[in-house]
């Protein structure tokens, strides 16, 4: 009795393995196509950009073709150590906030009507919203210089409104943060926007039913259904404005600059690419380190959002 | 008493709508609409869909205000009160629970927004969780729960405010079928003990007949009817509430004699002649829409000489045999599993007792409607 349960083990086991390799095969098959779709654009990144990037970080370490000494942590330790970079990076982390929260405030109350059901006006102002994002950098920024420089109107009129010798906003932080604003807005609002897109407006009616006043409505159910949304959109922001490199070089000016124009200029204008390039690197970390975040957020928010109705 | 409309006493009922308008985009989705609940009623309000149950709820619930017409709670005109300060529950049909919440905080949710005090919250809340068998869920996410303990915690919500009206808008669309037959009876049960007076929406007939004392049945903006279960449909007061409830055969014929005394018309339907039910006086030679429910339909073996209608085909149903049959007209007759059989292509007779058989004149109006709502029903 016991020796045809074994048997019957071991008629089942082999079934089983020999199903196995078969759904093995399939599976790698699957795997080299998927791969195969997917290895020009790995090519691409893996020679341009990881490439480029590795040249730089075994520079910032004192490596690569043209080392004059071994390994080394010199760059990283001038860049902890000097005053001016500092600064630099306080005064690029201060704009990057100030620019998030101009972005939220902007952002949100777009978002919430582009998203609302009754928006009639909805394909105008996604448009408008994005269209900083259609227009070349460059031209862009020439345009500002025209509208927020010496001797033009809005200078014209800052002055006759502060009562001071101002020159316009131009070369100051505040309009890197008008800069800045306009072309993170477009993330902001995505992002909200997003997330409020499989926001149930049954939701909102079911809190007001159950007598939470408008205001409450919005901080109890609508905002904290919208937070994913919100923090993604924060990030995306902060990121690119840490790393962003021409609206603050054009229109910061000199001894206004931020860590983009800091690492541009130690490489390309005085010549010393071993600060420039433990600059980079550590900007690299942090923002790709945001960018993790985000998305891990991201899909938390998924997560949450996705209600199981069936039973 | 729970479930006796008290009106007849003199008490004014506890929802009252007068003459509620609304149009939407150029539509008139209600119009003028009047409707009385007795406090402690559960009625039901039920059509087709597009027929302008979301837009009374809507209105009721205060998310939309009417064009005209008065809408009064226990005396009181709420039109124009925000939803926020009408103590009207509402249960939603993707149940809407704050996915953010725990099941306790989205049941406290309505208490706390009363500003009761902490000690009250938790007994209430875990009170109504009790009713509902919803004890030892309060730390899970909705998202954590099945259909049928999602709506749970939706009627917990609601209820615990104690509101002076429960909406409920198809509490059980969302749910598979055998769930929703117990589903149906908890609801029935809690809203019983509760004693709160209640609308319930919904589009199928089956629920609105099984959970409430009255029903109001509504199509194109208008009340056409409202009654007992059995008043709609024994009683019939229009050609859309005879095609709508029971999903009855439609036949037309014409106007051979009418007797004012019993109500009964004589109808030729093409060459086959029959007694019906009709309450208005018709003459002879009008046109009439006649309706009759497939179990009032009587069917036997023709006599020699062979029947008008002959036997096309026939199907279980689990309650019983649905047979197939042509003639003069096309027609659906159900038989108890255990009648007498008949044969693919055999003749036979057919009767039905003619105070089942409603008929309305079918003049250009009244057909257009009966024409556009049984496809809706079919549909």
């Amino acid at each position: 009795m016991s020796g045809a349960a074994a048997s019957g083990n071991e008629a089942a086991r082999a079934t089983s393995a020999g199903a196995r390799p078969s759904g093995h095969r399939a599976r790698m098959t699957r795997w080299l196509i998927v791969f195969g779709l997917l290895a020009p654009a790995l090519l691409l990144y893996a020679t341009v950009y990881l490439g480029g990037m590795a040249i730089i970080g075994l520079a910032s370490f004192g490596l690569g073709p043209d080392a004059e000494s071994g390994a080394t942590l010199v760059n990283y330790r001038e860049v902890f150590a000097s005053a001016h970079i500092q600064a630099v990076v306080l005064r690029t982390l201060r704009v990057s906030a100030i620019t998030v929260i101009a972005c939220l405030v902007l952002g949100f109350p777009v978002a919430r009507y582009i998203t609302s059901p009754d928006a009639r006006w909805r394909s105008f102002v996604v448009m408008a919203v994005l269209s900083p994002l259609m227009v070349s950098a460059i031209g862009r920024v020439f345009g500002w210089i025209a509208l927020f420089g010496p001797g033009s109107w809005v200078a014209a009129q800052t002055m006759h409104f502060f009562g001071t010798r101002a020159t316009g906003l131009l070369y100051t932080e505040a309009g890197v943060v008008i800069g800045l604003t306009n072309i993170l807005l477009p993330f902001m609002v995505l992002s909200i926007a997003a997330s409020r897109a499989n926001l149930d407006e049954s939701l909102l009616k079911a809190a007001a039913s159950l007598g939470a006043t408008p205001s409450a409505v919005f901080w109890q159910v609508e905002l904290p259904l919208n937070l994913p949304g919100i923090l993604g959109g924060v990030l995306i922001v902060f990121s690119l404005s840490i790393t962003n490199f021409a609206t603050a070089a054009l229109l910061g000016g000199s001894g206004r600059d931020v860590v983009a124009y800091e690492i541009y200029s130690n490489i390309l204008t005085y010549h010393q690419p071993g600060t420039g390039t433990a600059l980079a690197i550590l900007l690299l970390v942090c923002s790709v380190a945001i960018m993790m975040l985000a998305i891990w957020v991201g899909r938390r928010a998924d997560a949450m959002q996705a209600p199981r109705v069936e039973t | 008493m729970y479930g006796v409309t008290e009106t007849a006493d003199g008490s004014p009922p506890h929802l009252e709508l007068r003459g509620v308008c609304k149009t939407l985009g150029g539509r008139t989705v209600l119009d003028h609409v009047d409707l009385e609940v007795a406090k402690g009623d559960l009625l039901g309000l039920l059509g087709p869909s597009g027929s302008g149950k979301t837009t009374m709820l809507n209105i009721i619930g205060g998310f939309l205000s009417p064009d005209s017409g008065t809408v009064r709670i226990a005396g009181q005109d709420i039109v124009g009160l925000q939803p926020h300060r009408r103590d009207i529950g509402i249960t939603f049909q993707g149940y809407a629970l704050f996915p953010h919440l725990s099941v306790f905080d989205n049941v406290a949710f309505g208490l706390k927004q009363r500003g009761a005090p902490k000690p009250d919250i938790k007994s209430r809340v875990t009170e109504m969780l009790a009713l509902l068998g919803l004890s030892g869920y309060e730390t899970r996410l909705p998202r954590a729960l099945s259909g049928g303990e999602q709506q749970r915690v939706a009627l917990a919500r609601a209820l615990v405010v104690r509101p002076r009206l429960m909406l409920l808008d198809e509490p059980l669309a969302n749910l598979d079928a055998a769930l929703r037959h117990r589903v149906r009876f908890e609801i029935r049960e809690v809203l019983r003990r509760t004693q709160v007076t209640s609308i319930f929406v919904t589009h199928d007939q089956d629920e609105a007949f099984a959970l409430c004392d009255r029903v109001a049945v509504l199509n194109q903006g208008r009340i056409q009817q409202i009654g007992t279960p059995a008043d709609l449909i024994l009683e019939p007061a229009n050609a859309f509430v005879a095609g709508f409830i029971g999903s009855p055969n439609m036949l037309t014929g014409r106007t051979m004699s009418y007797d004012e005394d019993s109500q009964r018309a004589t109808v030729d339907i093409n060459g086959f002649t029959h007694a019906v039910n009709c309450k208005t006086r018709v003459a002879p030679g009008t046109p009439l829409t006649i309706f009759v429910r497939p179990e009032e339909v009587t069917i036997s073996p023709a006599t020699s000489g062979g029947g008008p209608f002959q036997v096309k085909d026939w199907v279980y149903l689990g309650s019983g045999r649905e047979m197939w049959v042509d003639g003069p007209a096309p027609l659906r007759v159900r038989l108890p599993n255990d009648a007498q059989g008949y044969e693919r292509g055999e003749r036979v007779t057919l009767s039905w007792r003619p105070e089942r058989a409603h008929a309305f004149p079918a003049d250009a109006e009244s057909r257009a409607t009966a024409d556009h709502d049984t496809a809706q029903v079919r549909r």
